[in-house]
């Protein structure tokens, strides 16, 4: 309830969520066109592909680039359908609507972002619906008030498939709304720039670390659930930067993380030493 | 010194000493005075009086003179006093030799221990020995220097208690472990030394192949003999010693892991095995020494830690010998090591023409020619080469048979050697390692094969009924050890019978699976939650909303808690029914004229039906045991697999034989349970006994085993109920798996009907 004294029913505060400056974004493909256009089209757009491989800045960058305003919401499995429209507070005169994040952004305008979307149970989840077809409407049945999504309003979820059980997928009905584009770690000369403008390290550097996370992507399904993100590599480069030891920093960022059994570690610990 | 300390102040304890002892004590007092004080001294000598009274004869009492000062100098006077009373025990169980080896070896040991503890400690196991392997004893304290040079205290008890544990019937045996005569005597200390043994690297070296080349190599191991000292590959995979010492400072899991890279630089670089043709033995080592440079060299161009850690284990000189041996291994440094410099004409010729002679490193063609000439050089500086004495260095190189393609004479050998190793799956898993269930999945399909499927027959005539084999450790309730790799567990492929014979079964109990199916339906077991006073929620909780309110009004703090919010308990269940077949199940229950399996087999036919209903996720497995080395173990039907007529004809055919090893069948059925994705895992073990087996006497042995796996289990998430058909069960179920983790059905023949109920209460 940290957010009640918040003014939602002005437009001001929908500013807070504009991106003043670029973030930075190396384009791997055609997304940022591919992304124009299903914005342009007001089509409701699905990111996949595993963590860590920049959906997110992604859509940091065209939400900067698109000028409007970025509502981002992390999805957990305790997350209920008042968590994205909105409920009552309780204040000293009685009852207040407070909107959500989702009625927030389709009120004013913005993108709204639900990232990590299957951690939401699936009966939450269908609350999006009428907002990502013809309608784009989102009524709010306790309220008693239907919202009529701003002409400006996108919502955009992201989306691991394959990732934690098989329980945890979307249904059919809500997968159809979507347009998706898919993301992967990006290929290794791209990736070496990406670290090396992110972190800050030498191309030399960034290619070594890119190399160890090629190489424990070779143990996904193996022991491990997913290999080195990007993101990883891009930590590992920070420390190094900062004049840490290289080995001493991959196992900080890329191992400890991601694995706790000793056979995994001591099999990744000597893949670095196999670079540094 | 104090006159309280010359001998003569102690005359109550010398008078009625005997001449001649006197005569030993006077000549060994001033070392001794120097040490003990008055106290100690007075110990000292009463202990000589003691050896005196028991009639030990002077020369043992000399030993005593001279070594204890010097275990009192080393771990101080309460460990006298403590050797003193270990001696007299142990005297007590042998003899006179076995005490004055143990006062012998004190010194040694209270030398090497330091800590008084570590020393009592030590002391405590002799006693221990002197009375449970009296022969075993001397030869331990010859040997207590070396013993005590690789194992601490702790583990020179397990190392006593495996020697004696393993040959408690043959005392000679017993004998020559510990005169470390045997190879599981000295086996154990290697491991314990710096040394790594094949199986606890095993899984890491897999991943680190798996991570550098991105694909799976099948790494095996292999016992190091005379003629095979080196790895070796094979079409079935690398093959890697059974245990490597720590060598040049390296540890052996570093050695371990050259070999594997190297090894595996071999398969993603070295084309198919090539005829020998008219090469001569001194070539085919050459051709393969520099075809490992190349291959290392392609390596390290992509991975460049291969080549640091590959140099670790080079340690050639240039001002080393100049036999054909020793140039051999300078000539493979300066192939890898492009600081290395070397003075041999020979050596820098070959390095210049591997290099420079502008040939494509990564082509594999050039090497024959360039290893035939540098043979032939040799062969000109007259260099000895002997083809049996020759053994490859740096020791991680492989030995490059497969290189090749085998001699005619060899053949013999090399088919011996793949029908030992041809099994159709083998995934070796400790404790609390994995059995990686998408590979298992791989092994036999998502669905099962066997009867009704004509293609699959053949298969199942190649690959044989054995599945896959796991070795588990097993729990020793005597030694409170895990002994490593102790249990087999073959995995088999279960006999179809007829399906119809479960079709038959399901339609006898129509009655009864309507009656599930109320069950079913009256236990709700969807049933949303209402949870009232939730600090985030849908919606108010209204009694809570007016106390708040309440609150408010009168300025106090209201209570946050005032939503309610709905919980839809999802069921999110795997359960794996574990059926004891062992013989004792196919005695008949007189109440119903049916075996026990039978009747077995329609309690899980009808609980797999109420599964099938409730939409839970279950395997149906069973398992019987011949000795440690075949716990049969059957997977009747896999998660993920329909209850159709291929899991109907696995049911019908299951057939009771053999005994009954439940830890190894836990240990596996766990994991097959371990990484499941959900939330609750459960194994519902069928039994009509206690567990026992045709080489296991100590009834309590396996009792504990089992007992540990479910431990073990319950570490792991998952839950472990016994269903025993054994009417004296309560006796031991409540030890293995709790007090309320199982049920003992009186009347078997109800067995059908209790099962289905038991497991919705079960898992409401």
């Amino acid at each position: 309830m940290t957010n009640m004294n918040l003014p939602s029913d002005t437009p001001g505060v929908i500013e807070q969520y504009r991106i003043p400056e670029e973030p930075y974004y190396r384009a791997i493909g055609s997304e940022i066109e591919l992304y124009e256009a299903a914005y342009a089209a007001r089509l409701p757009m699905m990111l996949k592909g595993p963590t860590g491989c920049g959906k997110t800045r992604f859509i940091e960058y065209m939400a900067w680039r698109l000028k409007r305003p970025l509502v981002t919401l992390a999805c957990n499995e305790d997350m209920t359908a008042s968590d994205l429209v909105g409920r009552y507070l309780l204040d000293a005169e009685g009852t207040r609507w407070q909107d959500g994040p989702l009625t927030l952004a389709a009120r004013y305008g913005a993108i709204c972002y639900l990232d990590e979307v299957v951690e939401a149970r699936q009966d939450t989840a269908v609350v999006i619906h009428p907002l990502t077809d013809a309608r784009r409407c989102l009524p709010l049945e306790k309220k008693n008030e239907l919202v009529h999504a701003h002409p400006d309003f996108q919502l955009v979820i992201s989306y691991n498939p394959g990732y934690q059980s098989i329980l945890k997928d979307l249904k059919q009905s809500t997968k159809q709304r979507f347009g998706a584009l898919d993301f992967h770690y990006p290929a290794r000369d791209v990736e070496i720039e990406i670290v090396a403008h992110e972190a800050g390290v030498s191309g030399e550097i960034a290619g070594r670390l890119v190399s160890i996370g090629e190489k424990t992507r070779n143990l996904k399904g193996h022991g491990l659930e997913e290999g080195v993100s990007t993101r990883m590599l891009i930590h590992a480069g920070h420390l190094i930067a900062r004049g840490i030891d290289a080995v001493a920093a991959c196992r900080v960022t890329l191992v400890r993380p991601i694995t706790d059994d000793a056979d995994m570690r001591d099999a990744l610990d000597s893949v670095i030493t196999a670079f540094f | 010194m104090a006159a309280g300390h010359d001998l003569e102040a102690y005359g109550s304890l010398t008078e009625g000493m005997s001449r001649e002892h006197l005569e030993l004590v006077r000549a060994a007092w001033p070392d001794a005075r120097a040490v003990f004080g008055p106290s100690g001294l007075d110990a000292y000598l009463r202990a000589v009086r003691a050896l005196e009274s028991i009639g030990v004869t002077w020369s043992t009492i000399v030993t005593y003179l001279r070594e204890a000062p010097r275990v009192a100098r080393e771990a101080g006077e309460p460990a006298v006093r403590r050797l003193n009373e270990t001696a007299l025990s142990v005297y007590g169980y042998t003899n006179q030799a076995t005490m004055e080896g143990l006062l012998t070896a004190a010194p040694v040991a209270a030398r090497r221990l330091r800590e008084p503890r570590a020393f009592a400690a030590f002391l405590a196991l002799v006693s221990e020995l002197a009375e449970r392997a009296p022969r075993g004893l001397p030869a331990m304290l010859r040997h207590v220097n070396t013993l005590l040079d690789h194992l601490r205290v702790e583990d020179l008890r397990k190392w006593a208690l495996l020697g004696i544990q393993a040959h408690s019937r043959d005392l000679f045996a017993q004998e020559s472990y510990f005169d470390l005569k045997t190879p599981e005597a000295r086996a154990f200390l290697r491991a314990d030394s710096g040394g790594v043994q094949f199986t606890d690297v095993r899984k890491r070296l897999g991943l680190y192949l798996r991570a550098l080349w991105g694909r799976g190599s099948e790494l095996r191991g292999f016992p190091v003999t005379l003629q095979q000292s080196r790895p070796f590959i094979t079409p079935l995979g690398i093959h890697l010693p059974d245990a490597y010492r720590a060598v040049q400072g390296e540890t052996g899991v570093a050695l371990y892991r050259a070999a594997a890279a190297h090894a595996a630089a071999h398969l993603a670089f070295s084309g198919p095995p090539q005829e020998r043709g008219g090469l001569k033995p001194i070539q085919i080592v050459l051709v393969g020494l520099l075809e490992d440079a190349r291959v290392e060299w392609l390596a390290s161009r992509e991975i460049p830690g291969l080549q640091r850690l590959w140099l670790r284990f080079h340690e050639a000189r240039p001002t080393g010998g100049a036999t054909f041996a020793d140039l051999a291994v300078r000539l493979a440094r300066a192939l890898l090591d492009p600081a290395y410099e070397d003075d041999s004409p020979w050596v820098r010729k070959a390095r210049k023409l591997f290099f420079e002679s502008g040939h494509d490193l990564s082509d594999p063609g050039f090497v024959r020619g360039l290893g035939s000439s540098l043979g032939n050089d040799i062969g000109q500086m007259r260099l000895q080469f002997n083809a049996k004495t020759w053994v490859i260095e740096p020791m991680y190189r492989d030995d490059n048979t497969f290189l090749w393609e085998p001699d005619k004479n060899e053949q013999g050998l090399m088919m011996e050697e793949d029908i030992m190793l041809v099994q159709p799956e083998v995934i070796e898993a400790d404790g609390g390692d994995t059995l990686e269930s998408p590979d298992a999945e791989e092994a036999e399909g998502v669905r099962p094969t066997g009867a009704g499927d004509p293609d699959s027959d053949d298969q199942a005539m190649l690959a044989g009924d054995l599945l896959r084999i796991v070795h588990y450790p097993e729990w020793d309730h005597l030694i409170s050890l895990m002994r490593p790799q102790w249990c087999t567990v073959q995995e088999k492929r279960p006999e179809p019978g007829d399906p119809a014979v479960v079709g038959e079964i399901l339609h006898r109990h129509q009655d009864l699976l309507d009656r599930i199916d109320a069950l079913i339906r009256g236990s709700e077991l969807r049933k949303p939650v209402r949870l009232r006073k939730q600090m985030d929620g849908d919606r108010f909780d209204l009694d809570q909303v007016v106390n708040a309110m309440i609150d408010v009004r009168s300025h106090r703090t209201p209570d946050p808690r005032f939503h309610v919010r709905i919980d839809r308990r999802e069921r999110d269940l795997s359960v794996l029914v574990l059926l004891d077949l062992s013989e004792s199940t196919n005695d008949v229950v007189k109440a119903s004229g049916k075996s026990v399996l039978h009747l077995a087999r329609e309690a899980t036919v009808l609980l797999a039906a109420a599964m099938e209903r409730i939409g839970d996720q279950f395997a149906i497995h069973g398992f019987c045991s011949n000795g440690r080395g075949e716990v049969q173990y059957y997977r009747f039907k896999d998660f993920g697999w329909p209850f159709d007529d291929h899991v109907k004809a696995r049911v019908a055919g299951m057939k009771g034989q053999l005994s009954t090893r439940m830890g190894g069948a836990l240990r596996h059925a766990t994991q097959w349970l371990r990484y499941r994705a959900c939330d609750k895992k459960l194994i519902l073990l069928v039994t009509d006994g206690e567990p026992h087996d045709i080489d296991v006497h100590d009834p309590k042995y396996l009792l504990f085993d089992a007992k540990k796996a479910v431990e073990e289990a319950s570490r792991a998430g998952i839950f472990t109920y016994c269903m025993s058909l054994d009417p004296r069960a309560d006796e031991y179920v409540s030890r293995i798996f709790g007090a309320r983790n199982y049920t003992v059905v009186d009347h078997i023949n109800r067995l059908p009907e209790k099962l289905p109920g038991l497991y919705l209460r079960l898992t409401r």
